[in-house]
């Protein structure tokens, strides 16, 4: 048998196109970071992808003579405790509102959905004034604390569980499960394409943080990446080979968390042990 | 002594009554099956039974313990869903362990229960399979399997036959029914299928709008039904019925009306009917006639040389005739 190859349609032609423009318009940003990282100061504003003299000069004072490696740490630190608190306290709520009834379940539901209309800038004034009268100001609480649970998250969490049947946490509770090991051990392995959309979208968020950790740090010692990257644009002079160095390295962790999730989402686990 | 017993329980979500004080004793060891059309609340008083639904008002006792306000871990029940609901991430031998390990079993133990089911069961080969990896009557098994490995005193199984083909559902049946003989457990199970009910219950509890209609062994419910409703439930085809002027209703199942031709009975009555419909089935043929503007439907045996427009004189046989009453009852 000859294999008959489709011919190519027009609106094929014209959809990878578009999707070529896009990744172009996308991906533009990103290799000229790359290529601006490995260029001298007086040639940052040349246009070449490569430079005539490319360098590791940026890389090697970054690491040793800023404060990068710790500014590196303290963002993986808040990424990560945030990512790991959002996702047990955002499902364990999400999971209360699908699968209880109780009185004023929707009210709070309504309650929480409700903070996804008010803009981060408009919470940070009192956050501030929370932090500064909890001693939260400088520190690692102060930095995470806002970011510990989201509307969002609930939300997202709340519509991955309503989808999960009822007879496998009912064949859990005849199984000897406590409420609280169904949630864990039935639950949430059901879900783990939500919780790893979940985990990607607050790690990024966290990651890019900036506004909020500019605000409650003061000491460079607790400086997340974006902020510290930040004190490279002076008020005369920004040392772009510096803050594209460090952006590069910054993409790094972003890449390997999506990587590493993505089969988690693409994987559906929810279905196979209900009826065929 | 695993008996289970109902009194007057009720149930009710807001001003929505599902049950009305319903009375029911299950004896040790024995197969019961409730059975009435969806709705009925049949699948409401398995999960009561369960501890999975609260109960409004009376009280639940398995092996003369009261049982009311007692977690479903701690009723010494097992249960088969539907379907399934075997845990989608953990393999068979997981699935079927998974409740020894919750009561913290030790390992070298969950290993012999959980091998002695397999072998019972025939589904040793599957023990490292995902759920998604079997077939419906597989998962079926595995669903048993998981019900049966922490010996319960009473097993609740809710319609698990529903989701399979009609070929795997007969073969099913007798392995379910093959079970509790080994097994020698009290067995309460939920369908909507007759036939089921007829063919493993050693007593089927009837039930309509949260009420039983007649609790009896499968030839009690289907040669003396209590009510008009049960009379119409059980049988299939449906029982024949006649209205009279002074309101009684004659009733009369297919199996019991013949050909006049061929019929030698004792005490027929002999009707003219229009056939409408003719369905041979092989074995028995089923005649959907007309008698003065009421339907009657006929199971006759073999293949009969009758076709639709044709009349034909139908023999009722009087002597198993049922007689109901205005309200229904039996008279």
């Amino acid at each position: 048998m000859t294999k008959i190859k489709a011919p190519v349609s027009p609106f094929r032609i014209i959809v990878w196109s578009l999707l070529f423009i896009g990744a172009v318009i996308m991906m533009t940003p990103i290799i000229f970071m790359f290529s601006a990282s490995f260029k001298y100061n007086d040639e940052i504003y040349e246009l070449a992808l490569i430079s005539s003299e490319p360098t590791l000069s940026n890389y090697i004072y970054l690491f040793e003579n800023t404060e990068f490696l710790k500014w590196f740490k303290n963002s993986i630190f808040v990424a990560l405790a945030s990512t790991v608190s959002v996702l047990f306290f955002d499902s364990l709520v999400g999971y209360t509102l699908a699968k209880f009834r109780f009185r004023g379940r929707k009210l709070v539901f309504i309650a929480i959905l409700s903070t996804l209309m008010i803009p981060t800038e408009m919470l940070v004034i009192p956050w501030y004034i929370l932090a500064r009268d909890f001693g939260l100001l400088d520190s690692y609480i102060g930095l995470i604390f806002p970011g510990i649970m989201t509307g969002f998250g609930v939300f997202l969490m709340k519509q991955f569980f309503e989808s999960v049947p009822d007879d496998y946490l009912d064949a859990a509770r005849i199984d000897g499960l406590s409420e609280f090991r169904i949630f864990t051990q039935i639950a949430m392995p059901l879900v783990t394409p939500a919780l790893s959309a979940l985990a990607i979208f607050t790690f990024l968020g966290n990651w890019t943080a900036f506004l909020w950790p500019l605000i409650v740090t003061s000491s460079a010692e607790l400086f997340t990446i974006p902020v510290g990257l930040s004190s490279f644009s002076g008020e005369f002079q920004s040392e772009w080979e510096m803050i594209m160095t460090g952006a590069a390295v910054a993409t790094l962790p972003t890449l390997l968390v999506f990587l590493f999730l993505q089969r988690y989402i693409i994987r559906g686990v929810i279905l196979g042990g209900l009826k065929g | 002594m695993a008996s289970v017993t109902l009194s007057d329980i009720s149930k009710s979500y807001g001003k929505v009554s599902v049950i009305e004080h319903l009375d029911l004793e299950i004896r040790d060891k024995e197969f019961i099956v409730l059975v009435g059309p969806s709705g009925c609340g049949k699948s409401t008083l398995l999960r009561m039974i369960a501890g999975l639904e609260d109960i409004t008002a009376g009280k639940i006792s398995i092996a003369e313990r009261m049982v009311n306000n007692l977690e479903p871990r701690d009723r010494d029940i097992a249960m088969v869903f539907q379907n399934y609901a075997l845990y989608p991430h953990m393999n068979v031998y997981k699935n079927i362990s998974f409740g020894l390990r919750a009561r913290k079993m030790a390992k070298a133990d969950i290993d012999t229960h959980v091998n002695r089911v397999a072998e019972i069961l025939d589904i040793k080969d599957l023990l490292n399979r995902k759920p998604s990896e079997l077939s419906g009557g597989q998962r079926q098994r595995v669903a048993m399997g998981r019900a049966m490995v922490r010996n319960p005193a009473v097993f609740l199984f809710d319609e698990p036959l529903s989701n399979l083909d009609a070929k795997l559902r007969a073969s099913m049946r007798a392995e379910i029914k093959k079970l509790h003989r080994t097994v020698e457990t009290t067995m309460i199970y939920v369908t909507h299928d007759q036939v089921e009910a007829m063919t493993l219950a050693d007593r089927i509890v009837i039930m309509d709008q949260g009420k039983i209609q007649q609790i009896g062994t499968p030839m009690e419910v289907y040669q003396a039904p209590a009510n008009q409703f049960v009379a119409g439930f059980i049988g299939s085809p449906e029982m024949n019925f006649i209205k009279s002027r002074d309101g009684i209703t004659l009733g009369i199942r297919p199996e019991d009306i013949y050909l006049a031709e061929s019929a030698t009975l004792d005490k027929g009555k002999n009707v003219k009917a229009v056939v409408e419909v003719v369905e041979p089935l092989g074995a028995e043929t089923l005649l959907i006639a007309f008698y003065d503007g009421i339907k009657i439907t006929a199971k006759l045996n073999g293949l009969i040389d009758i076709e639709a427009g044709m009349e034909v004189k139908l023999t009722l046989d009087m002597s198993r005739a049922h007689l109901f009453g205005k309200d229904g009852e039996r008279v």
